[in-house]
Order: structure tokens, then C-alpha cells, then sequence
């Protein structure tokens, strides 16, 4: 072998080695990737009830898909179908999801949501959609900043600033109200 | 007008308190309007009242609460009062406290005045206190 062919061999060689001790070198220094954020653990099509402190029914949810959050020890819900009782019956809530604070003082709905109260004895039911709200499953609370739609029979209208208080029957709307009476079922 | 009782029933207020229930009672608050074609009602407050889930009567009240509507003729008529409530059963208003309703024709004067927003008819007094009506001449236009 020339000399010459030899002092090219010599200086690939070289240059291997130093690609390998540099990738060697890449791959030590970068932290190896951190795990995507592990669940505490998940539930697909399940029904779940939560008890309050008085061991009675705070709520029940149904839904395809939850998600416990090891750290915070709360849940994400996808397509959650909730029920909470109240004093007259159930309150039936919907949304695409919702979370759940730990110990489940809050459950805040988001986006696509609307919130049922019981039957009366006509059996109409006053309907909220809006796109965020939260339930307070202890107190039979619910409120929402957003603006909210209320439906009662024909008759509907809007508003901000909304407080519900389930067991009473009684909702609140703080700001800009705005709606349709049905008066007469000539004018609905 | 008459066919105002078949227009949609627009509602506008700052707040509201009301009530889930058939037999409930819901309260506006703040600025409240109503407007149903050509019927206009401005109070500072209003009570809907529901019966077996249909809405009974409006209560409203102002310092004073102002009705306004337009008669099938054309001719508006303008009044004011404590209080108005508006049966919807029935599509009358009853207006008590100081009322005073203007018309181009003359205006009339009372405590308690009731008005058939379908045929525009006002049947005054019959609460002990004395009813006034000033009649215009036809040339006259109305103060």
C-alpha cells in the first residue's frame, strides 16, 4: 500500500472516530426525553359516583374516557354525561369535557355545554348553554361568566354573571339580559 | 295594533332573579323593555308570572312605567303609570297610580285605568276616585 493511500485510510479513520466519540458525546449530554405525563390511571366507559363527606351521592358521570392526574390528583373527563342531585330531582349537565378538582368540590365544564334542571309538573325543563361552567356539587351551586342561554318552554334569553342554586330552583343573571318571551303561542 | 299580539315579545333587562317551576315568578330588573310590535313597555322592574308553565301576566312598575302603542287607525297612544299589568290571557293591561293616557284625541286622567291593546277600548274609574278627560277640538293638536 503507497504511503499515500495509507495517509488517506489514516485520515478517515480519523474522522470515524471522531464522528462516533461525538455522537457518544450528543447523546450523553442531551437528558434522555421526560415520559409524556403519566395518568395515575385511566378509565374508558365507565360510571362513576362520588360521595360527599355525608356518604350521600354528590354526583354520578358517565363518559368514555378519564384521565387521573397523579399530581394533582384531579380528573379530565372527555364527553362527560353528569347527574347531580338536588332537593326537586336531577340536574343533568353535559359537555365535550370537564374537570374535576381534587376532593370534587368543582367540576368545570368546558365547551359545548348545557345544563338541565328537573321536570316540572308540565314536565318542562329549563335548559343553560354556555361555554364553560362550574359545579359546586356541596353547596348545589352552579355559575358561569360566560354568556348563557336560558331556555324555559318557548321563551329563551341571554345574559352574563350567571348563579345557580339548585336546590331552591333559583337562577340568577347578573348582566345584559336579552330574550324572546312566548306570551301568547300566536307570538312564539 | 291588533296584530301586535301575534308578534314575537322581545325582552330586555340589566338582571334577572327568577324561578324553575310552572307556577313561578321571574324578576327583571334595571331598564327593563318589552317590545311586541308596535307595543312598547318601559319599567324599572318587571314580574313574569307563570301558571301551570305558561306565562299568566307581567307586572310592571316605574317611576313611572311607560306604554306606548300604535292603534290599528295609526294614532299612537302614550301612557303612564305606577304600575302595569299586562294579562296576557285576555291581552288587556291594567294600568293603577296616577295614570295618564295621552292620545291626539285628548288624554285621560285616573288611578286605575284598564286598556284592550287589541281593540285600543279604556275603561276608567271604578275604584272610588274621580276619572278626567280632556277632549281636544278637532283642530287642536293635543299638549
Amino acid at each position: 500500500m503507497s504511503r499515500r493511500a495509507l495517509n488517506v485510510w489514516l485520515l478517515l479513520l480519523a474522522i470515524g472516530l471522531g464522528s462516533y466519540a461525538a455522537w457518544q458525546w450528543q447523546r450523553n449530554r442531551v437528558p434522555p426525553a421526560e415520559p409524556a405525563q403519566r395518568s395515575d390511571y385511566i378509565l374508558r366507559d365507565f360510571e362513576l359516583s362520588a360521595l360527599g363527606d355525608d356518604g350521600l351521592e354528590s354526583f354520578t358521570v358517565t363518559a368514555p374516557y378519564l384521565e387521573r392526574d397523579p399530581a394533582g390528583e384531579s380528573l379530565s373527563i372527555r364527553q362527560p354525561r353528569f347527574g347531580f342531585p338536588s332537593r326537586d330531582g336531577y340536574w343533568t349537565a353535559r359537555a365535550d369535557n370537564a374537570w374535576v378538582s381534587p376532593g370534587a368540590e368543582e367540576v368545570r365544564l368546558v365547551e359545548g355545554v348545557s345544563l338541565v334542571g328537573p321536570a316540572d309538573r308540565s314536565g318542562q325543563r329549563t335548559r343553560f348553554s354556555t361555554r364553560t361552567l362550574s359545579v359546586f356539587p356541596d353547596t348545589h351551586r352552579a355559575s358561569s361568566e360566560e354568556r348563557v342561554t336560558i331556555t324555559q318552554g318557548n321563551s329563551s334569553f341571554a345574559g352574563t354573571g350567571l348563579r345557580v342554586e339548585m336546590d331552591n330552583k333559583r337562577f340568577q343573571l347578573l348582566n345584559d339580559i336579552k330574550g324572546h318571551l312566548c306570551a301568547t303561542p300566536a307570538s312564539c | 295594533k291588533s296584530s301586535d299580539r301575534n308578534q314575537p315579545m322581545d325582552i330586555s333587562a340589566d338582571r334577572t332573579d327568577a324561578m324553575l317551576g310552572d307556577d313561578s315568578v321571574s324578576t327583571l330588573e334595571g331598564n327593563v323593555r318589552i317590545r311586541q310590535g308596535t307595543l312598547e313597555v318601559d319599567a324599572a322592574r318587571a314580574e313574569v308570572i307563570r301558571a301551570a308553565g305558561e306565562i299568566n301576566r307581567i307586572v310592571l312598575t316605574g317611576a313611572p312605567a311607560v306604554l306606548r302603542q300604535v292603534s290599528d287607525a295609526g294614532e299612537p297612544m302614550e301612557a303612564t303609570a305606577g304600575r302595569i299589568v299586562y294579562m296576557l290571557g285576555d291581552e288587556t293591561m291594567m294600568l293603577t297610580g296616577n295614570v295618564v293616557i295621552t292620545q291626539p284625541r285628548g288624554t285621560l286622567r285616573g288611578e286605575t285605568i284598564k286598556y284592550d291593546i287589541n281593540t285600543g277600548r279604556l275603561d276608567g274609574g271604578g275604584d272610588g276616585a274621580r276619572v278626567q278627560m280632556r277632549i281636544l277640538p278637532k283642530s287642536a293638536t293635543a299638549n
